[in-house]
């Protein structure tokens, strides 16, 4: 993968929240989607961004950057999209509108890459 | 998967029986055992070939060869406790050719050849604690040995893991669990006619819910679990096609254990397996593994 794009930065908490939502979608893929070549496909970009994650957040660095492929980018990006149908289904809640802005935002901060 | 330490028709693993065959005739053949240690399935060319094949299907199903956020940088040494035909040590080694890869089984007969340079395979017991000093590997991997660790055992060898593990690596364990998701009947009496049988041998499938609990009593940190549902029959395609075929030939590879223990006929047996595999198909069943991680707290 070719890292094409300037460095993505994130604030700890941002980095954090991120780590948590590939967490989210990692188990939600392995436990409810059947497998796949895509799935797999998928799965092995986050898993991959997880380890990157994890050790920029090991790093005492605040904001962390993270240097993204244009192939990672993607992976974000459909993870964003999947997140956003996941939690656009459940029912209205003031913590279920709180991750979506957040999602949209972070999806949003990934324009450009 | 649950076992029994039936021994009495089994023979000890000729020399003869380690060059690979075909499994033109695997539901009459006499299987070959390794002596001497409680593993309950069989160890021999056709169960190599089912391992290997299992190998493919689990990397299909669980999207890569582990499940760990590993990155290349951070891992540097890896051991797999249990690796049987070293395939899973082999193909790591090529996804991180820097790497230093080391495995370790209770037989080493199954290996393949040519080696990588960077693989290393060393026989040893994980019951009687691995020989390496402390804090060695940068991941320590184990997967699928309900077949060779009593219940009572899991923690002891969970701490040995972590104790092979340097601090802030990661420790990932996968098992194949007791429980099928939408079973019919027949399922759910060969479930319980395994488990019932595993249990009085000490192999007790409970344990394999708590793998997350067992890292962390451990000491690991960042411990992340997972129940993956891993589909059985051609109704989720191919993939599911690959584990129910493993599945079945598992099932099979326990029969010389199993039947005698609890004085089955193998057709009774075959039979109750057959009509589980027939409602696996129509209720759209899955066998859910048991999956854990973590990483070694720092000193």
């Amino acid at each position: 993968m070719m890292s094409t794009a300037p460095p993505f930065l994130l604030t700890r908490e941002q980095a954090t929240r991120l780590h948590g939502y590939i967490q989210t979608y990692r188990q939600y893929a392995l436990t409810r989607l059947l497998p796949s070549t895509e799935r797999n496909v998928l799965l092995r970009g986050l898993q991959a961004l997880q380890g990157k994650l994890i050790e920029a957040l090991d790093r005492p660095a605040n904001p962390l950057r993270l240097v993204l492929s244009r192939d990672e980018v993607g992976v974000l990006n459909t993870m964003f999209n999947g997140l956003l149908t996941l939690y656009g289904g459940q029912a209205e809640s003031a913590e279920r509108t709180a991750t979506i802005n957040d999602l949209a935002a972070l999806k949003l901060s990934l324009k450009g890459f | 998967m649950p076992f029994t330490i039936w021994r009495r028709h089994r023979k000890r693993m000729p020399e003869a029986t380690r060059e690979p065959r075909t499994p033109t005739s695997q539901f009459t053949e006499q299987r070959t055992y390794v002596p001497d240690v409680p593993y309950l399935l069989p160890k021999d060319a056709l169960e190599d070939q089912r391992l290997n094949y299992q190998h493919h299907a689990l990397y299909k199903t669980i999207s890569n060869h582990y499940l760990a956020p590993l990155t290349p940088a951070s891992t540097q040494t890896i051991l797999d406790v249990g690796c049987g035909t070293g395939i899973w040590a082999v193909e790591m080694s090529a996804l991180f050719p820097q790497a230093h890869v080391l495995g370790v089984d209770v037989a080493l007969s199954s290996l393949p050849r040519p080696l990588p340079s960077t693989c290393l395979f060393v026989q040893a017991n994980i019951l009687h604690g691995l020989p390496f000093p402390d804090s060695q590997f940068t991941y320590t991997h184990q997967r699928l040995l309900v077949a060779a660790i009593p219940g009572l055992r899991w923690p002891g060898v969970v701490h040995e893991l972590v104790r092979v593990t340097r601090p802030g690596g990661w420790i990932e364990l996968l098992e194949i669990g007791d429980t099928i998701q939408n079973a019919g009947p027949a399922t759910k009496r060969l479930l319980t006619w395994l488990t019932d049988i595993s249990r009085e041998l000490g192999f007790e499938m409970e344990v394999l819910r708590h793998l997350g609990n067992l890292l962390t009593q451990a000491g690991c940190q960042e411990v992340e679990t997972l129940d993956i549902p891993v589909p059985l029959g051609a109704w989720a395609g191919t993939i599911g096609q690959m584990m129910k075929t493993d599945v079945l030939y598992g099932y099979n590879a326990l029969k010389d254990s199993y039947c005698p223990r609890s004085h089955t006929p193998p057709d009774v047996f075959e039979a109750m397996v057959q009509a589980a595999a027939d409602e696996w198909e129509q209720n759209r069943c899955s066998y859910v593994f048991h999956a854990a991680f973590g990483r070694r707290a720092a000193p």
